[in-house]
């Protein structure tokens, strides 16, 4: 359980499963619903688009839960992560970064078969490279 | 929470109570109702006619303690940091409650601040007086660092408290204080007001400084000194000089990037102060070696033979003063695979931390002692946010005790009367 009591909305799961399984959607936006109980499915991605779309997705003001569809070659050839990113940049709202914080683990716990995680607050947490750099290694 | 109560919902209570000032307030609210010295004046009144009837009268607040009174005396409730005087302490949330929030407690669900390495007994002991003394319907002990992390965003994070009495360096992983990397000392604000208060009577040749209540104004004309009164507890004279030295220390303190040399250092320009009582010092080089204290590491003390005791959660280190010290052997004390994400996620909380410098001086220090490959991040520190939203543990308690989702976190109490006192720690991890 989290330390917000926020639940996670079961359609999270049931679209995560179909990205996991089916790598139907290049990344997930999870986000707050408005009465600010529950964790919901904000955007899909769509078919061809990239890692950089999905930065471009990323609020300057509000925050975010992200799975990322990551492909990459390494000299093993083509391979493949799913990487959550937890997205607060400084400018979002106090309250939306406190309630992000604190129920972060119920959405993660729910979702099995991540990588590894980021906690991003800028841009420069999400870059390409970086993420990159973090799968050759963990592949070692 | 909402518990209805004669048909009016009404709101959560927040109390963050620090080794300096207690801050209460209501939940959801921005900023804190009510911040007041976390200390209690109790003062022996002799009743001159009947020799064996002593009674015992006792001040909390601002305005109780302005003045001084004949052998009043001021006590914390506290002791190396932890809660030792169990009297004072329901005084301080009795005069919360009844005279600066003016509500009942039994109408309001209560989450209270606790440090992170405050002993199993004594949360069970904060459980018990809030439910049975104060009545309160429903109650969450919520540690100051993971609040403070939540504020900024962060559930993973190395957070560096450094307030009045000490300083406390608490790992968070994943929303839960790490026990084992917790460590702390006994050097902070309150050893630099004594470092101040040399400090001003070095450039005031030798001449004492005056407490608050010796300093008489009125307006337009300059301030007169009132005469030393040898009936004034000594106590209450440290507790008055405090609000002078607050102010020196805020205008005065600087902290170095690197470890300051005076030597080198000693033509810097001289710095004007005015003290409250209106009259001037200059001061040079002491305004860096005063706060340089706070990162002297002296090596002596880090070997075996000092004793170190160690509290039920956390290890006590009062002799450790330098903070990055502090900081490193928290890092140290957990695992590899996480150490990376708490060098680039620090957290700064407490007043002391808000002294210029402090920042980028900790960054550097620590920076120095880490891995090649370990790049440490900027700090987010409360001293960069504005006055009114530099309380992060206060803010953090407040934004989670008016969620709605919350509702399921309180222990109520009918679950503290049907499990006792040691459901908060099933509760409140």
């Amino acid at each position: 359980m989290s330390a917000t009591g926020i639940a996670v909305d079961d359609e999270c799961v049931k679209v995560f499963n179909a990205m996991k399984k089916e790598h139907a959607y290049p990344f997930l936006l999870f986000g707050f619903n408005d009465k600010l109980n529950q964790i919901v499915i904000l955007q899909k991605g769509e078919a061809g688009q990239t890692f950089g779309d999905f930065v471009s997705a990323l609020p300057k003001n509000d925050v975010r839960y992200g799975v990322v569809d990551f492909h990459y070659s390494s000299d093993d050839g083509e391979r493949q992560k799913l990487i959550f990113v937890n997205w607060a940049p400084d400018s979002a709202p106090i309250k939306k970064k406190m309630v992000a914080a604190g129920s972060k683990v119920s959405l993660k716990d729910k979702l099995v078969g991540l990588s590894f995680e980021i906690q991003a607050t800028d841009l420069s947490e999400v870059d390409e490279k970086v993420i990159m750099d973090k799968c050759i290694t963990l592949s070692k | 929470m909402s518990f209805s109560h004669g048909g009016d919902e009404v709101g959560s209570l927040v109390m963050d109570i620090g080794t300096l000032n207690t801050k209460a307030g209501f939940a959801g609210e921005d900023t804190p109702k009510a911040i007041f010295p976390s200390f209690v004046g109790t003062r022996n009144m002799q009743d001159k006619m009947q020799e064996d009837n002593n009674e015992v009268r006792y001040y909390v607040g601002h305005k109780q303690l302005a003045s001084p009174k004949d052998n009043l005396q001021v006590e914390s409730p506290f002791e190396n940091g932890v809660i030792s005087n169990w009297d004072h302490m329901e005084r301080i949330i009795d005069h919360a409650y009844t005279a600066r929030l003016g509500v009942k407690s039994c109408d309001h669900p209560i989450l209270m601040t606790e440090v992170p390495y405050q002993p199993r007994q004594h949360r069970e002991q904060m459980l018990s007086l809030l439910f049975d003394k104060f009545d309160a319907p429903a109650v969450f002990l919520a540690k100051n660092p993971v609040l403070s992390a939540f504020a900024h965003g962060k559930y993973t994070a190395l957070v560096v408290d450094s307030g009045a009495y000490g300083t406390c360096v608490t790992p968070v992983h994943d929303g839960y204080a790490l026990t084992r990397g917790i460590v702390r000392n006994q050097f902070a604000g309150f050893s630099l007001d004594t470092l101040t208060k040399q400090l001003l009577e070095k450039a005031r040749k030798g001449e004492s400084v005056h407490p608050l209540y010796r300093i008489q104004k009125t307006k337009g004309k300059p301030a007169t000194i009132l005469p030393q009164d040898s009936n004034i507890h000594p106590s209450y004279v440290d507790y008055s000089l405090r609000g002078v030295l607050h102010d020196a220390k805020e205008q005065l303190l600087k902290i170095s990037d690197a470890p300051f040399d005076e030597q080198r250092n000693k033509s810097i320009p001289l710095q004007n102060y005015e003290l409250l009582d209106g009259s001037l010092v200059d001061i040079g080089t002491d305004r860096f070696v005063v706060p340089e204290r706070l990162f002297a590491s002296d090596e002596r003390h880090n070997n075996a033979q000092q004793q170190q005791q160690n509290d039920e959660m956390g290890e006590f280190m009062p002799h450790q003063n330098a903070v990055h010290m502090l900081a490193h052997e928290s890092i140290m004390r957990c695992d590899a695979d996480i150490r990376k994400d708490l060098y680039a996620n620090l957290i700064l909380t407490g007043g002391t931390t808000m002294i210029p410098g402090f920042a980028k001086r900790l960054e550097n220090e620590l920076q120095a002692r880490a891995p090649m490959n370990i790049k440490v991040k900027p700090a987010i520190s409360s001293a960069a946010l504005p006055t009114e939203k530099k309380y992060s543990v206060w803010i953090g308690g407040s934004i989670l005790a008016s969620l709605g989702s919350f509702q399921q976190m309180w222990i109520t109490k009918q679950e503290y009367q049907e499990q006792g006192a040691a459901i908060v720690h099933k509760k409140c991890p």
